[in-house]
């Protein structure tokens, strides 16, 4: 008998459970392929609990030159976002990389709110996010408070000039003054982007949240991981995956919660998302003119020297450096030179580094180079350089001569900015004593910033390496 | 900035990625790229275009 009574409770006590689902996914970083398969995945979704709340962690844009470097920044992922249906989103890092009016511009368009409790802006810049918001679903009160991570120079690793007029405080000190929310909600979530790491540090400082939906460490938390109480997920990142979380809430409590991190890639694609994201693409961004070849160029390293001179220009450098592995294109024909030429030329979207290196560093990083990257001697911008390269394969590559751009010889003791990419900064065998910081622009976006502002340019035979093969 | 991969202490410029980690690591180590998957302290998976922060500790390997 006694059994049957707890049974009988217990049924009528799931009964009037209440299920709360949301979707999460994370730093999507303008992976517009990916939507019509997020569209279909939500759609489904929908029609088992309509619901359900769509969440982004951040980093929704950057990473794609569709979406990036139109004439709006960002706005074409906050369409496709609209379109899918999302209801909420937080900023990570790279919401802030076109500036306060980009951003002012990008909350604007969107048809869902931005929450983020560590950020603080002026009346003038029109940006106003509120630190959380509270939805109702089925009489359920879910809450959702927005974090976004702060370096250690007190702004998100986003380029300083871009988060002009902005302010940001803290995520670990902020989350605290939050904590009353509890009261209010029977769901508590904080939307993060500060990587999976300090997710759990806040997990173990923050045990009134039933769950983190986190961003910006772009991993792949299967299931779901429990800290303090705390359900700490993570969907990796490009929507390779979403998260979804369900919350079974009874008498204002969440009695149980879930995660599971499902994959998007399978999933047939929505026509009508397909459709806008054939839209986005055919902007006319990649067919603009930047600069007239006046002279077609027939040498790797001519063209490398233009890349060199391009980074250097971008990173304030007195020297730049390119592996000639990096110059894709062997010539370029005289004529129009468009963004599409320069994503031919430099695909690989590596990041530029800027470092402070004495001469005879630099010189140590020059030889080491083709020992990684067999192309032969990098290109220079801001200097020339004599060497010796052994006809046997193995043996290095020796400066003999290198003397700055006016003639002045590199001197061994001196200091010099030197700007190179990500990939020679990994590889090289050379270490210099500074290892360098990421300036906010990759290879592309330097030659597109630099050719734009010339009508013409002329690297046919522009040479500032000289090679002698010893045998 | 120090990081750690497969607990070796690697310097690798701000701003890096874990891949930029551990191309670091196997240049400085003489061995060759590892294949396969890369994870956080924690055995997660992590995306080869992870940031990296300083002190961050990330493995080639399953650690656990």
């Amino acid at each position: 008998m006694k059994k049957t009574i707890f049974t009988l409770f217990s049924l009528l006590g799931t009964a009037f459970a209440e299920h709360v689902t949301v979707l999460g996914v994370n730093d999507m970083h303008a992976n517009i392929d990916g939507m019509p398969q997020l569209a279909t995945f939500v759609k489904q979704e929908r029609q088992n609990a309509p619901g359900l709340l769509l969440m982004a962690a951040g980093d929704s844009r950057t990473g794609n030159p569709y979406v990036d470097n139109g004439n709006r920044p960002g706005i074409p992922i906050v369409t496709l976002m609209n379109h899918v249906g999302f209801d909420l989103s937080t900023f990570g890092n790279h919401e802030f990389d076109s500036g306060a009016a980009a951003l002012r511009d990008y909350i604007n368009a969107a048809e869902f709110d931005f929450v983020c409790a560590n950020i603080f802006t002026t009346d003038t810049q029109g940006i106003d996010v509120k630190p959380y918001k509270i939805f109702e679903r089925n009489g359920v009160r879910i809450g959702v408070l927005g974090l976004v991570q702060v370096g250690e120079t007190g702004i998100p690793d986003a380029h300083p000039d871009q988060c002009k007029g902005l302010k940001f405080a803290s995520p670990f000190e902020t989350a605290a003054y939050y904590k009353h929310l509890r009261s209010f909600c029977d769901v508590l979530i904080v939307l993060t982007h500060l990587g999976f790491e300090d997710d759990v540090k806040l997990a173990q400082m923050f045990p009134e949240a039933d769950a983190i939906i986190g961003g910006h460490s772009h991993t792949r938390v299967n299931g779901g991981y429990i800290m303090n109480g705390v359900l700490i997920t993570q969907a990796e990142n490009k929507l390779k995956y979403v998260t979804r979380l369900t919350f079974d809430v009874e008498d204002g409590k969440v009695v149980s919660k879930k995660a599971e991190l499902l994959p998007l890639k399978d999933l047939p694609a929505d026509v009508a998302t397909i459709e806008l994201v054939e839209k986005t693409k055919s902007l006319p961004f990649f067919k603009r003119q930047l600069t007239t070849v006046k002279r077609g160029i027939t040498s790797r390293e001519s063209l490398g020297c233009m890349m060199a001179d391009a980074i250097s220009a971008r990173a304030v450098s007195d020297i730049a450096i390119v592996n000639r592995g990096g110059v894709r294109l062997e010539d370029f024909p005289a004529g129009p030179l468009t963004v599409a030429d320069v994503y031919r030329l430099d695909p690989f979207g590596n990041a530029i580094i800027r470092a402070t290196l004495t001469g005879k560093e630099l010189i140590d990083l020059i030889e080491s180079i083709p020992q990684a990257d067999h192309y032969g001697a990098p290109c220079v911008s801001g200097m020339t350089y004599k060497c010796v390269k052994p006809s046997a394969e193995l043996k290095p590559m020796r400066v003999t001569e290198a003397l700055l751009a006016d003639g002045t010889p590199i001197d061994p003791e001196a200091r010099y900015t030197v700007a190179y990419n990500s990939y020679i900064a990994s590889v090289a065998p050379a270490k210099p004593a500074d290892a360098g910081i990421a300036i906010d622009s990759d290879g592309a976006e330097c030659l597109i910033r630099f050719l734009e502002k010339k009508a013409e340019v002329d690297y046919e035979g522009v040479s500032r390496v000289d090679t002698t093969i010893e045998d | 900035m120090l990081v750690y991969v497969n607990n070796a202490e690697v310097s690798i410029f701000t701003g890096a990625t874990a891949l930029d980690a551990v191309r670091r690591y196997c240049t400085d180590a003489g061995i060759a790229l590892p294949e396969g998957e890369l994870y956080d302290m924690y055995g997660n998976v992590l995306a080869t275009d992870s940031p990296m922060t300083e002190e961050r500790c990330i493995f080639t390997y399953y650690p656990f």
